[in-house]
């Protein structure tokens, strides 16, 4: 074990930072509390569409014999959601480039499609360039395409193209190809355009905006026919009207694929897709682990919001889940059937219960040969109790020993981590946290022993102590900060922001109303779509 | 202007394609009398590796013309004259973010900026960019931005939560290069009348963003912005489709890459690098791009090479001792420069080669990964610019020299009348004077 | 601590069938099992106290040296070279220095592996990672995996298109279906001293399709032994004798009957046991295997 030299600076910086963080952050600065209805709400910004939005609203609007090819820019995430760094985003010249070969390509396949073509152009066009025929057409896919009606002006400009371009090419639906292109690549559609109406001071949003904002966060699309009708009558600035929508939309069976969304932004399940484990190490890793673990997770938190309506804490301690028979395989349980997934309730000697046993969480917090105390550690913190950890400090050796004779397991070779004072001040947030999940490896399946030598997975979390997975569940589920933490990442999620200074009230209210929900997840979503953070808009950023 | 436009098409389609295209060939055929009047325009390289080097062994011993080759260097051997190394420079901007601090320091002249959620960016357009931005009028692509480990994300800012992602797949920077739009030099066929109702199609886009603005607050306004630069860039280039491309010597359609799927897990690194140099040399040769950045690994890359025991990050921060696994990933990587440089050396223009015309800079996100320091920060040049840089020696900084300096070496070296470089403690007015003429 | 099984909400169905099922495993202090649906479907479940394992590697054991190799002395005696019981062929003995083992085909595959030894391993592994050898290795009735005074074994077919992993081998921990068209073989009262079990004798029924052959080779006087290690897999070999005049009538019966021609003098030749008007009719052989731990399903409707 060697250490390098520690400059003071680095010291005292690591000693303050980590302690200004200790859990008993609150979310409300003190001081006057203003009412909800009076609380300044945070900047509206446009958000762009992430890459999943693009292909769900593309699909929508033309149907699934259409292939959407993937955009070649990536989603950013803030406060680790995309649809939080989706208001920081816009497009480089090469996105902008592969937008507008999305774009010609998913118009070339919604002429070539009758169906497409016959929902996409209802009329029957008298001629090459039938002008009439063409803006109906317009007009109806517009409202759809770019969430609101569309003006005179724009629908001249695209009648234009779209008779300009038939005459060139000789046909209606070929030329009309390109209008539909200039609708996919206009900034109306892949931005939301989520403003305020009135005066500012009003803190209104536009009907519309109000009708996306609901129809992204709960189906993570854009809104359909019925609630871009409810906008244009204007229900939406009443809250009956407003209440009325979102019940419908909580309960379709679409709200699953919204809030899919959500766990999968806020537990980063999509990167799952791209996992590279050793696999001379794992004889278990192949490339569907990383999916299937996924659709595990995502069937579990789903069926616990939507089927049971339980107590959403409980998703630390449950001993049900999914399981497919290389999922089951992976954990050495019995496969429930002989392919697919199927739910079932793992008996206490499984060894798992809750999220933090999950093959997705444990296999995306670690290395690619081996398990990680601090990533895991920090996973917990960061994500689950939304207490931020700073970076490491510079100019420090940052290396643990290798295994050896006198250091087996992991926990013994972090040890520098926890005797080094600048490093233990963050460190001892995290690493014990993590140690307690070392019987699952890097892939997570259970061991015993590391490096032959037994696993000690006992450890204190802010005062509770635990002994194994289970125990630490359970500390994690009872932690003051757990439900608090749903509720603000869910709201971030929600609304496309970080909360604004004065908002930690009303983050406050959510808590309490959901504590009084018996923690249930599914009415704090409408409880979300109700709150003056959700309905009141700001300022434009 | 998009009236006028709209009134071409019609002309455009009757037939009378190559005669109207001309007036604005024209207007850009005026713009390339900037370039350097040796007949081959200069381009900016950029090439960066994620994770640092080991200062002990990649300083080398001696100075000057004369310099012998460190460990870390030894795979450029043959290209060793075509080489200038920096030594001893130190980026001013702090280090607050371990392994971000250094690169924004050095290719943005600032330190990160930090977002209200935690996350950091950059504070303003990064060093290719800023090129790209004087320089990429010209060409069909402003800049080309290529990824050598699979989903790499690369540096190239245009400002803050802009990044222009690198393609890192073969296959697809084949099709976007040499795929169906290729047109061979002095190939006079005449352009698809399709490219025409595109450029329409674009203006719209642009007519668009432009009724959106004035509804925007301060901060959206300057991302839409970007948004219709990038439209407005790719209707150029639709523009130039139209027009005859020019005759270069070297300029040849490839063949298309094998694909290059990983062995046991690992990426092939080195394959998969010398396919991506192999294609953009010719995309140089060929002048569709004169800002092109090549990024063989991210910042914190934790790609597991061929003989690793773990990813490359956290090699850095657990392999025990004198680290030789990072040494051997450390050389791999040079010895994959060395390819690269090869290429550009060994492809001829005229009387010269394209490395002439190229200025080309290596770096990297740290000096020594294990403890992520910003000083001692490696920096290694290439080719002379059309003249505009000198080259071929080791200068060693005793006064840690700030990296800022080097930058507005390069910028001027690209003809950028640039006073100045960097913010604050990295403000810099002066080049390095041992790279200028 | 890690092997448990589920019987399942289906104990109704179970008992009665020859076969016992416990209910869910339950600790005194876990917290109460959730109202889900039974684990498994139908009458599906798992024999309580049982640990499996299935072998996913196979091969014919050689010699290690000129007269040793692993195996057991099935006809109980320690025949020397020459001796006429033993149709002039002398036994064996094992690496441990055990005399009397009983294995010709060591000395036969020792020649005959430099020749074909690659081609007969590929085939036989393709045939596991495919599925269609799966031998299943059971112990049942255990208490204690590491020494148990009375342990049933038994060896049949599990049903699967098996997971093969990164080792090219089937990965540890997959469940399969128990076979109930192919025969059992049984050992009862077996027992596991410090990890280690010898059974038999016993009828051993292995069932081996490789290319067209679909046969299940009988190996009379069988005994089976397993080094078991702590996580529960079983490594080890068998032995017993092949009926020699009928494992050829039933092999020239199929597509293989060129090949079986051929080496039908060289079976005769080295029969070993149970000599008949003076021509040893069986011959004594052995296979070694790697096995990994498994979950076997039965199915309670399939069972009388």
């Amino acid at each position: 074990m060697r250490h390098r030299l520690l400059t003071t600076l680095s010291l005292c910086a690591a000693l303050t930072a980590c302690e200004e963080r200790r859990p008993t952050e609150q979310f409300a600065a003190p001081g006057a509390t203003p009412a909800p209805e009076d609380v300044e709400p945070g900047p509206v910004s446009m958000r762009r569409l992430t890459r999943v939005q693009y292909q769900r609203v593309v699909a929508d609007l033309f149907g699934p014999a259409v292939v959407v090819p993937p955009l070649a820019e990536p989603d950013v995430a803030q406060g680790g959601l995309l649809s939080v760094g989706a208001a920081d985003t816009t497009f480089s010249p090469r996105g902008v480039a592969s937008l507008e070969d999305a774009a010609y390509a998913v118009a070339a396949q919604a002429m070539a499609d009758p169906e497409a073509r016959a929902a996409t152009v209802p009329c029957r066009p008298a001629g090459i360039a039938d002008a009439a025929c063409a803006r109906t057409a317009l007009e109806a896919l517009g409202l759809r395409a770019w969430r609101r009606p569309l003006t005179g002006e724009e629908l001249d400009r695209l009648t234009g193209i779209a008779a300009q371009s038939a005459e060139a090419l000789g046909d209606f639906f070929a030329g009309f190809e390109y209008a539909i292109a200039a609708l996919l690549q206009s900034p109306h559609f892949v931005f939301r355009i989520e403003l305020g109406a009135g005066a500012v001071s009003e803190r209104r949003f536009d009907d519309f905006a109000l009708a996306s904002r609901l129809s992204f966060f709960v189906w993570n699309t854009a809104p359909d026919q019925a609630l871009l009708e409810a906008a244009a009558s204007g229900d939406l600035s009443t809250e009956a009207g407003l209440r009325v929508q979102a019940e419908r939309l909580l309960a379709s069976p679409r709200a699953r694929e919204g809030l899919g969304n959500y766990f999968s932004e806020q537990l980063s399940l999509y990167k799952l897709d791209a996992l590279a484990k050793d696999p001379t190490l794992f004889e278990h890793f192949d490339t569907e682990l990383g999916p299937d673990a996924r659709e595990e997770t995502l069937r579990f938190l789903l069926n616990t919001v939507f089927d049971a309506d339980a107590d959403f804490r409980d998703v630390m301690t449950s001993r049900e889940s999914f399981l497919n028979p290389r999922l089951a395989s992976l954990y050495a349980v019995p496969a429930p059937t002989l392919d697919g997934f199927r739910q079932v309730a793992l008996p206490a000697s499984a060894e798992r219960a809750g999220l933090l046993s999950h093959a997705s969480v444990l296999n995306l917090n670690a290395h690619q040969t081996s398990s990680s105390a601090t990533l895991r550690g920090k996973f917990v913190r960061t994500v689950l109790l939304c207490q931020p950890i700073p970076p490491p400090p510079v100019n420090v050796d940052t290396s643990i020993p290798e295994p050896s004779a006198t250091a087996r397991t992991l926990r013994e070779r972090v040890k520098v981590h926890l005797e080094s004072p600048a490093c233990a001040s963050c460190h001892s947030l995290l690493d014990p946290i993590g140690l307690g999940l070392e019987n699952y490896d890097a892939v997570g399946r259970w061991r015993d022993r590391d490096n032959d030598a037994p696993i000690d997975a006992t450890g204190d979390l802010d005062g509770v102590r635990f002994d194994g997975p289970i125990e630490l569940g359970q500390a994690i589920r009872d932690h003051e900060a757990f439900a608090p933490c749903v509720v603000r990442t869910l709201a971030r999620y929600a609304t496309g922001r970080v909360e604004a200074p004065g908002e930690h009230v009303l983050l406050d209210d959510l808590s309490a109303r959901f504590a009084a929900l018996d923690y249930r997840l599914q009415p704090l979503l409408l409880e979300v779509i109700m709150s003056p953070m959700f309905r009141n808009a700001g300022a434009p950023r | 202007m998009s009236l006028h436009r709209r009134a071409v098409l019609r002309g455009l389609l009757g037939g009378a394609a190559v005669s109207i295209a001309l007036p604005l060939f024209e207007s850009l055929a005026g713009r390339k009398a900037r370039a350097s009047s040796g007949g081959a325009p200069k381009r900016y390289v950029q090439f960066f590796w994620g994770n640092g080097i080991q200062p002990q062994r990649w300083v080398p011993a001696t100075e000057g013309a004369d310099w012998a080759l460190s460990e870390q260097l030894a795979p450029l051997a043959a290209v060793q004259g075509a080489l200038t190394l920096i030594t001893g420079t130190e980026v001013k901007t702090g280090n607050g973010s371990a392994h971000f601090s250094g690169p924004a320091g050095f290719l943005t002249g600032q330190a990160p900026l930090t977002k209200p959620g935690g996350d950091e960016t950059v504070g303003g357009p990064s060093l290719d960019q800023r090129i790209a931005a004087a320089v990429g009028g010209d060409t069909l692509f402003r800049s080309l931005e290529v990824g050598v480990q699979p989903g790499v994300r690369g540096l190239s800012f245009n400002g803050p939560d802009s990044v222009n992602p690198a393609e890192s797949d073969p296959a697809a920077l084949f099709e976007r290069l040499f795929g169906p739009t290729f047109r061979v030099p002095g190939d006079d066929a005449p352009p698809d009348p399709r490219l025409a109702l595109r450029r329409s199609v674009l203006d719209s886009v642009m007519a668009d963003a432009r009724a959106l603005d004035r509804r925007l607050g301060s901060v959206d306004r300057a991302r839409l912005d970007q948004h219709l630069t990038a439209v407005r860039d790719l209707e150029l280039r639709v523009a130039r489709l139209q027009s005859v491309p020019v005759r270069r010597d070297a300029c040849v359609r490839p063949e298309p890459p094998q694909a290059l799927d990983p062995i046991d897990g690992r990426p092939q690194m080195a394959e998969r690098a010398r396919v991506m140099a192999d294609l953009c040399t010719m995309a140089l040769a060929c002048d569709q791009t004169r800002v092109l950045s090549v990024w063989y690994s991210d910042p914190l890359s934790d790609v597991l090479y061929p003989d690793a025991s773990a990813g490359h990050h956290q090699l850095t921060h657990d392999e025990p001792g004198d680290q030789p696994q990072i040494n051997a990933i450390i050389q791999g990587v040079m010895t994959s420069l060395a390819y690269f440089v090869g290429a550009l050396q060994a492809t001829r223009e005229g009387e010269a080669s394209l490395l002439d015309s190229v200025a080309l800079l290596a770096t990297t996100d740290v000096s020594e990964g294990r403890t992520h320091q910003i000083d001692e920060y490696p920096i290694l040049l290439a080719g002379k610019a059309c003249g505009a840089l000198r080259s071929g020696f080791h200068y060693r900084s005793r006064t840690k020299e700030s990296t800022s300096h080097v930058a507005l070496s390069l910028l001027r070296a690209l003809d950028l009348p640039a006073a100045d470089y960097g913010v604050d403690a990295a403000l810099v007015d002066t080049g390095l004077s041992v790279l200028e003429p | 601590m890690r092997r448990w099984l589920v019987g399942g909400a289906l104990t109704a169905l179970s008992l009665g069938c020859g076969e016992s099922a416990a209910p869910l495993d339950t600790q005194p202090d876990a917290a109460p099992a959730p109202d889900a649906a039974p684990y498994f479907e139908g009458g599906r479940y798992v024999l309580a106290g049982s640990h499996a394992n299935v072998v996913r590697r196979l091969g014919f054991i050689s010699l290690d040296s000129p007269g040793v190799a692993k195996g057991f002395d099935l006809d109980g005696r320690t025949s020397p070279m020459g001796e006429r019981e033993s149709c002039g062929h002398g036994d064996l003995t094992d690496p441990q220095g055990r005399a009397g083992v009983d294995n010709q085909l060591a000395n036969i595959w020792s020649s005959l592996a430099p020749l074909v030894g690659p081609q007969v391993q590929a085939l036989l592994q393709n045939a596991i990672n495919e599925g269609r050898v799966l031998i299943m290795l059971e112990l049942a009735g255990v208490d204690d995996l590491k020494n148990d005074d009375d342990v049933t074994l038994r060896v049949y077919r599990g049903l699967l298109r098996p997971e093969v992993g990164t080792r090219g081998l089937i990965t540890p921990d997959q469940t399969f279906d128990f076979d109930y068209a192919s025969p059992v073989s049984m050992v009862e009262g077996a027992r596991i001293v410090d990890g280690v079990l010898e059974a038999g004798p016993t009828i051993l029924q292995i069932p081996i399709i490789i290319l067209d052959l679909d046969i299940v080779a009988q190996l009379h006087f069988g005994r089976v032994h397993l080094d078991i290690a702590d996580d529960g897999t079983f490594t080890g070999y068998m032995g017993g004798a092949l009926n020699v005049p009928e494992v050829i009538g039933a092999l020239l019966n199929t597509g293989a009957s060129a090949e079986t021609r051929l080496v039908k003098p060289l079976f005769e030749n080295n029969a070993d046991m149970v000599p008949v008007d003076g021509q040893c009719t069986f011959m004594s052989m052995g296979m070694e295997f790697e096995a990994t731990t498994a979950f076997v399903v039965r199915d309670a409707t399939q069972e009388e």
